[in-house]
C-alpha cells in the first residue's frame, strides 16, 4: 500500500510539473510601467527555476524513499528521478514539442546548487577524518590504499586511453602523452568511493569489527589523498591538452601562411573559427576562402555527421548550444557537456603560451596551500562561532558552505579542498564544537544531496548513453576487478586476516558525492573538448550503477564477514 | 559570484539578528517596536541597496527571484500552518467578528481611496512623460488594479506585537487584550493574503494591455485550491515517511514550500496564497509528526522575517511623487483613526471571559493601528511578479505606511507612561496600577507572556 501511495505521489508531482509548463504564460518583452519606465519581465527560465527546484527536490526525495523501500540506496532514487526529469529524456520519449518535467533553462539555472552541495559534501567528508585513528592504523591503511588506488588508476587509465585515442580530436593535435594525461584525470574519478555510503551501511546494520573499521578509515583517507592528486593531475592534463591544441592551431596557421594547408588542417581551423576561438590572421584568412575540400571528400563529412555548433559567449560552456568543436568522433555526435558551475580549476593554460612546468607547480602549490589555509581559517571561525554564539546553526552551515564556495571562486582556490580542510580542522582541533555543527550538516545534507544528485541525473542524455553503454559496462567491470585485486594485494601485505581481507573490497565499490563532484569538475574543465560529454555520460552512468549495486554488495559482505548484528532490521538510517 | 555575495550578506545579517544581544534590546519598548516591525533590517537593506552604498543592485536581486519566491512560500506556509481548526474555534467569536469587520472596513474605505490615489499619482507622472500611447495603456485602470489591491489588502489587520504597548507590568486584563490583538492580527493576516491572492488575479496582462478577466480569476482561485490540496496530501504522506528525523522533515518542508511556491509562480498564481492554503490544509489533516514539524519550522520564523525585511529595504525606490506620499499619509491616518475605533466598536460589550467587560481605555486598542508585517511580504510579492520601478515604488509606499503607522501608537504609549508617572491621568486599563485602584490583587509574575 505504501508503495502504491509513493507511486501516486510521484506521479502527482510529475503531473503538476508538466501541467505548470503547459499553463505557464509566455513572457512579454519591453513593457512600460504606469510611471513610464521601461522594464523587461524576468526570463521564463528564472521564474520557473523555483518550480524546477521544488519538483526535483520533492520528486527525488519521494523516489529516494521508494528506492530505499526495495533495498537500494536513496541516492539511486535521487539520480533516477533526475534522469527521468531530464529534458533529453522527455524529448526522447515524447519528442521536442511536448513539454516535459524540466526545461533546459530550468536545468541550467539549477546548477547553481552544485556550489553549495560540493562545499557541504567536502565539509562532511573532512569531518569524518579522525587523525588519531589514522596514526594508529597507518601501515595497513596505507598499504591497502596504495595498492587499491594504483590498480584502479592503471586499469581505468588504460581503458580511457583506448577510448580517447579513437577521437579524431586527439588525432589532430593530441598525441599519446596528452591522451594518457587526460585519461589519468578521468581514472582518478574511478578511484573515489563514498564514505557516506560506507557510514550509512555500517550504521544501518550496526556492523562492528576489523572490516568495517578498516573500510571507513581507508575510504576517508582516500578522499583527502585523491583530491590533492586530482588537483595536480587536472592542472597538468588541462595544460597539456590546451597546449597541444594551441600548438596545432599555430602549425595550421603557419601552413596557411605558406599556402600549404592540408584538408585536415582546414577543417580544424574551420571548426575553431565556428566556435569563435581566437586564431592568427593567416588562419582567419584561410578559412575565409572558399574550399573544395568537402566536394573532394564527401563521404567523410556526410558519414561522420559532423556538426559545428555556434560559438557561445563563454566559450561553449552552455548546455544546449553544442561545444565549440563539436565534431563526430568514433563515438556518436555529442551534445553539449553539462555546464555545471562546479569547482572551477583555474587552469595554468589560461594564457595562450604553454606554461612552464615550474610555474604550474608553483601555482598549484599556492592553490593547494592556500585552499588548506583557507579551510583551516574557516574551520576555526566556525568553531569560534559555535563556542561563543551557538545560534541558528543550520543557517550557519548554509552560510559556511556559501562562504567556502565564494571564497574559493574569488581567490582561485579549490572548493573541495577548502571544504575538506575546514571539516578536518573542526573534527580534529575543535571536537566539542564540531559535534553540534556536524549534526546540523547531517540534517541539511538530506535536501542538499537530494537536489544535487537529481540535478546531476537531469544532465544525462539517454541518446548518448545508448551509444556508450559498452564503455560503461567495461568501466564498471574493470573497476570492480581492479578494486578486488588491489585490495586483496594490499590486505595480504598488511597481514589483514580473513574474513575481512576476503570482503573488504566491497566497501570501495560504492560511489556517490565526492565521485560525482569530481565528475562534474572534469566535465567543466574539459568542456571545450568534444569528448567531454561522452566521458561525463560514462562517469555518471558508472557512478549510478556503482551507487545502485555497491551498497547492496557491501551490506551482503558485512553479513558474510560476521560483523553485523543478527536480525537487525534494515531500518531507515542516516547518510546517503 | 555576485549572487553568492548578495545572498551571503543577506543571510549573515539575518543571522546576526537572531543573536541573543538583539533580543535583549527588546526590553526597550521603542526598540521592541522597531525590531519586531523589521525596520532596522529594512534600514540595513536600504543602506546596502541602490540608493545607499550600492553594494547590492536590483539587477542582481532579479537573479535571486527563485529564492525570493521560496521565501514567500515559506512565509505563507508558516501563516497557514497556524490555522488549525481547533485554534480557530477556540478564538472568541468576538475576535473573529472583529477581524471580518476590520477587513470589510479596510476594503471599503481604503480600496477606493487607493484607486483614486494611484490614478492621480500615475496621471500626474504621465503628463510629463514620453511613450504616449503605450503609457496610456500602462496607466489604464486595469493596469493599476493590482497596486490598489495591494494597498487595500495591506490595510487589513494589524501587527501582532504587543510588548511596546504595555505601560506598566502585566495584568490579567492586559494579557487578555494582548491576546485579542495577537489572535486578531493572525486571523487578519490570513484574510489579507487570501484577499490579495484572489483579487490580484482579476487582471490579466496581454503584452502591454491589461484587462479584467473574471473567468481567469476564478480559474486561478480554483487551481490554487487544487494545488494546495494535492500538495498538502502529498506533504502529509511525505511527513509520515520522514518520521521524527529532523533532516528528513527539513527536506520535506523545503521540498513542499519550493514545490508549491514555484509551481504557483510559474503558472502566474500567488505563491504566498498557494503556500498559505497548503499550510492550512496540511495542519488540518491528521498527522503524527506535524506538531514537531511545525515547531521545527517556526524556529526559523525570525530569521526569515529579517531576511524579508532586508530584501524589502534593498528593493525599494524611495523617489516618490508627492501624490504617492500623500496616499501613504492618508492610509496611515485611516489606520490611526479608523483601526482603534473599529477595535473598540467590534469589542464593545462583548464578553471575552472573566472579567466580562473590556476596559474603555487601553493603549492596546492603539496597537491595532500598526500595519501587519504581511503587507511588506505582499508588496515584495508584487515586485517579484513584475520587476518594474512602479512596483518598487509601491513597496516604498507600503513601507512608508508601515513606518507612519508605528509612530502614533509609540507616541501614545510613551505619552501615557509619562502621564501616569506624573499622576496627571489615571492608569490606563489593563495595567497593574489600574487593577490596584480597582481593588484587584496584583497578579503573580509569569515566566512567559506576550511578546
Amino acid at each position: 500500500m505504501k508503495s502504491v501511495k509513493l507511486l501516486v505521489a510521484i506521479v502527482g508531482v510529475v503531473g503538476f510539473a508538466i501541467a505548470a509548463r503547459l499553463l505557464a504564460p509566455a513572457s512579454d518583452t519591453n513593457l512600460i510601467d504606469p510611471l513610464g519606465n521601461a522594464f523587461s519581465p524576468l526570463p521564463e527560465g528564472v521564474v520557473s527555476t523555483g518550480a524546477g527546484l521544488g519538483v526535483l527536490l520533492l520528486g527525488a526525495w519521494l523516489l529516494g524513499k521508494a528506492a530505499q523501500a526495495v533495498g537500494f540506496s536513496k541516492i539511486t532514487g535521487y539520480l533516477v528521478f533526475g534522469i527521468l526529469a531530464s529534458p533529453k529524456v522527455g524529448a526522447a520519449i515524447f519528442g521536442e514539442q511536448i513539454p516535459w518535467i524540466l526545461s533546459p533553462a530550468q536545468r541550467d539555472n539549477l546548477t547553481l546548487v552544485n556550489e553549495l552541495a560540493i562545499a557541504l559534501i567536502a565539509l562532511t567528508a573532512g569531518g569524518e577524518i579522525q587523525l588519531d585513528f589514522v596514526k594508529r592504523a597507518f601501515k595497513s591503511i596505507s598499504l591497502i590504499l596504495l595498492f587499491e588506488f594504483t590498480l584502479v588508476l592503471v586499469a581505468i587509465t588504460a581503458l580511457m586511453s583506448v577510448l580517447l585515442s579513437q577521437s579524431p580530436v586527439f588525432a589532430e593535435y593530441g598525441g599519446l602523452l596528452t591522451v594518457i594525461l587526460v585519461s589519468l584525470v578521468i581514472a582518478i574519478v574511478a578511484t573515489a568511493n563514498s564514505p557516506a555510503v560506507v557510514i550509512a551501511i555500517i550504521g544501518e546494520t550496526r556492523a562492528d569489527g576489523p572490516m568495517s573499521r578498516t573500510a571507513l578509515s581507508v575510504t576517508v583517507c582516500k578522499d583527502l589523498l585523491l583530491i590533492i592528486v586530482f588537483a595536480v593531475a587536472l592542472a597538468v592534463a588541462t595544460n597539456a591538452a590546451s597546449s597541444a591544441k594551441q600548438a596545432a592551431m599555430q602549425e595550421a596557421a603557419e601552413a596557411a601562411a605558406a599556402g600549404e594547408l592540408s584538408p585536415e588542417e582546414r577543417r580544424f581551423l574551420e571548426r575553431a573559427d565556428d566556435a569563435g576561438e581566437p586564431m592568427p590572421d593567416t588562419a582567419e584568412q584561410a578559412v575565409g576562402e572558399p574550399s573544395n575540400i568537402a566536394a573532394d571528400n564527401p563521404g567523410e563529412n556526410g558519414g561522420s555527421g559532423e556538426t559545428t555548433a555556434p560559438a557561445t559567449a563563454d566559450g561553449g560552456r552552455t548546455s544546449d548550444a553544442g561545444p565549440p568543436n563539436a565534431e563526430q568522433s568514433s563515438l556518436p555526435d555529442a551534445n553539449a557537456p553539462p555546464s555545471a558551475p562546479a569547482e572551477s580549476t583555474e587552469s595554468p593554460s589560461a594564457d595562450s603560451a604553454p606554461a612552464e612546468r615550474g610555474s604550474v607547480l608553483v601555482k598549484l602549490t599556492k592553490q593547494l596551500g592556500g585552499s588548506m589555509l583557507a579551510g583551516l581559517i574557516i574551520g576555526a571561525g566556525l568553531a569560534w562561532y559555535i563556542r561563543n554564539i551557538n545560534a541558528a546553526l543550520p543557517i550557519v552551515v548554509v552560510l559556511g558552505s556559501f562562504g567556502v564556495a565564494l571564497l574559493s571562486k574569488e581567490l582561485g582556490l579549490k572548493t573541495l579542498i577548502v571544504g575538506l580542510a575546514a571539516g578536518l580542522t573542526m573534527a580534529n582541533l575543535y571536537r566539542q564544537q564540531s559535534h553540534a555543527l556536524f549534526e546540523r550538516v547531517e540534517e541539511l545534507s538530506v535536501p542538499v544531496y537530494a537536489i544535487f544528485f537529481a540535478v546531476a541525473g537531469s544532465k544525462v542524455d539517454p541518446g548518448l548513453l545508448a551509444d556508450v553503454w559498452v564503455y560503461v559496462v567495461l568501466y564498471v567491470v574493470l573497476r570492480a576487478a581492479a578494486v578486488w585485486g588491489g585490495t586483496g594485494l594490499g590486505c595480504k601485505l598488511a597481514g589483514t586476516e580473513k574474513p575481512a581481507s576476503t570482503w573488504l573490497w566491497t566497501a570501495f565499490v560504492p560511489q556517490a558525492g565526492i565521485s560525482l563532484a569530481l565528475a562534474v569538475v572534469v566535465s567543466e574543465q574539459f568542456a571545450e573538448f568534444a569528448f567531454a560529454s561522452q566521458v561525463f555520460g560514462i562517469l555518471l552512468s558508472s557512478i549510478a550503477i556503482n551507487e545502485l549495486l555497491g551498497p547492496i554488495l557491501f551490506k551482503f559482505a558485512l553479513g558474510r564477514a560476521g560483523e553485523t548484528d543478527a536480525g537487525t532490521s534494515a531500518a531507515e538510517g542516516h547518510g546517503h | 559570484m555576485q549572487i553568492f555575495l548578495a545572498v551571503l550578506i543577506l543571510v549573515a545579517l539575518a543571522l546576526l539578528a537572531t543573536d541573543r544581544r538583539f533580543y535583549r534590546l527588546r526590553r526597550s519598548k521603542m526598540a521592541s517596536a522597531l525590531l519586531t516591525g523589521g525596520w532596522i533590517a529594512v534600514a540595513a537593506g536600504f543602506l546596502l541597496g541602490e540608493f545607499g552604498l550600492g553594494v547590492i543592485s536590483p539587477d542582481l536581486l532579479r537573479e535571486t527571484t527563485p529564492l525570493l519566491i521560496v521565501g514567500l512560500g515559506w512565509i505563507g506556509m508558516m501563516v497557514g500552518l497556524q490555522l488549525k481548526r481547533e485554534v480557530i474555534t477556540a478564538i472568541p467569536a468576538a475576535v473573529r467578528k472583529l477581524t471580518l469587520v476590520d477587513a470589510a472596513l479596510s476594503l471599503v474605505v481604503v480600496g477606493p481611496a487607493a484607486a483614486l490615489g494611484v490614478t492621480m499619482w500615475t496621471t500626474a507622472v504621465r503628463s510629463g512623460a514620453e511613450h504616449g500611447a503605450e503609457l496610456a495603456k500602462a496607466n489604464a485602470w486595469p493596469a493599476l488594479f493590482p497596486a490598489a489591491v495591494l494597498l487595500s489588502a495591506g490595510a487589513i489587520g494589524w501587527s501582532m506585537e504587543t510588548r511596546s504597548q504595555r505601560v506598566t507590568g502585566k495584568t490579567e486584563l492586559g494579557d487578555k487584550l494582548a491576546l485579542v490583538v495577537r489572535y486578531g492580527g493572525a486571523l487578519s493576516a490570513v484574510v489579507a493574503i487570501a484577499a490579495y491572492g484572489i483579487a490580484d488575479k482579476f487582471v490579466v496582462r496581454v503584452e502591454q494591455e491589461a484587462r479584467f478577466d473574471v473567468g481567469f480569476a476564478l480559474a486561478a482561485a480554483g487551481l490554487t485550491v487544487l494545488l494546495a490540496v494535492i500538495a498538502a496530501i502529498i506533504g502529509r504522506f511525505a511527513l509520515s515517511l520522514a518520521g521524527s528525523d529532523r533532516g528528513q522533515q527539513l527536506a520535506v518542508f523545503l521540498a513542499l514550500v519550493t514545490f508549491v511556491a514555484g509551481i504557483a509562480a510559474q503558472t502566474d498564481l500567488s505563491p504566498l496564497f498557494a503556500a498559505m492554503l497548503t499550510g492550512v490544509v496540511l495542519t488540518n489533516l491528521p498527522s503524527e509528526h506535524l506538531d514537531r514539524f511545525q515547531r521545527f519550522i517556526l524556529r526559523a520564523e525570525h530569521a526569515v522575517a529579517v531576511f524579508f525585511a532586508l530584501l524589502a529595504g534593498l528593493l525599494i525606490n524611495p523617489l516618490l511623487h508627492p501624490y504617492a506620499v500623500l496616499l501613504a499619509v492618508a492610509i496611515a491616518v485611516f489606520r490611526w483613526l479608523g483601526k482603534p475605533a473599529a477595535a473598540k466598536l467590534g469589542l464593545r460589550r462583548e464578553r471575552l471571559g472573566e472579567p466580562p467587560e473590556l476596559p474603555p481605555k487601553s493603549t492596546l486598542y492603539v496597537a491595532a493601528a500598526r500595519q501587519s508585517p504581511i503587507a511588506m511580504a505582499m508588496a515584495v510579492a508584487l515586485v517579484a511578479d513584475e520587476w518594474s520601478e512602479f512596483h518598487r515604488q509601491m513597496l516604498a509606499v507600503v513601507l512608508l505606511i508601515g513606518l507612519l503607522s508605528e509612530i502614533f501608537p509609540l507616541i501614545g504609549s510613551v505619552g501615557r507612561r509619562q502621564a501616569v508617572s506624573s499622576g496627571a491621568v489615571e492608569s490606563p486599563a489593563g495595567t497593574v496600577a489600574a487593577d490596584a485602584a480597582r481593588g484587584r490583587p496584583e497578579p503573580q509574575p509569569r515566566a512567559g507572556g506576550a511578546s
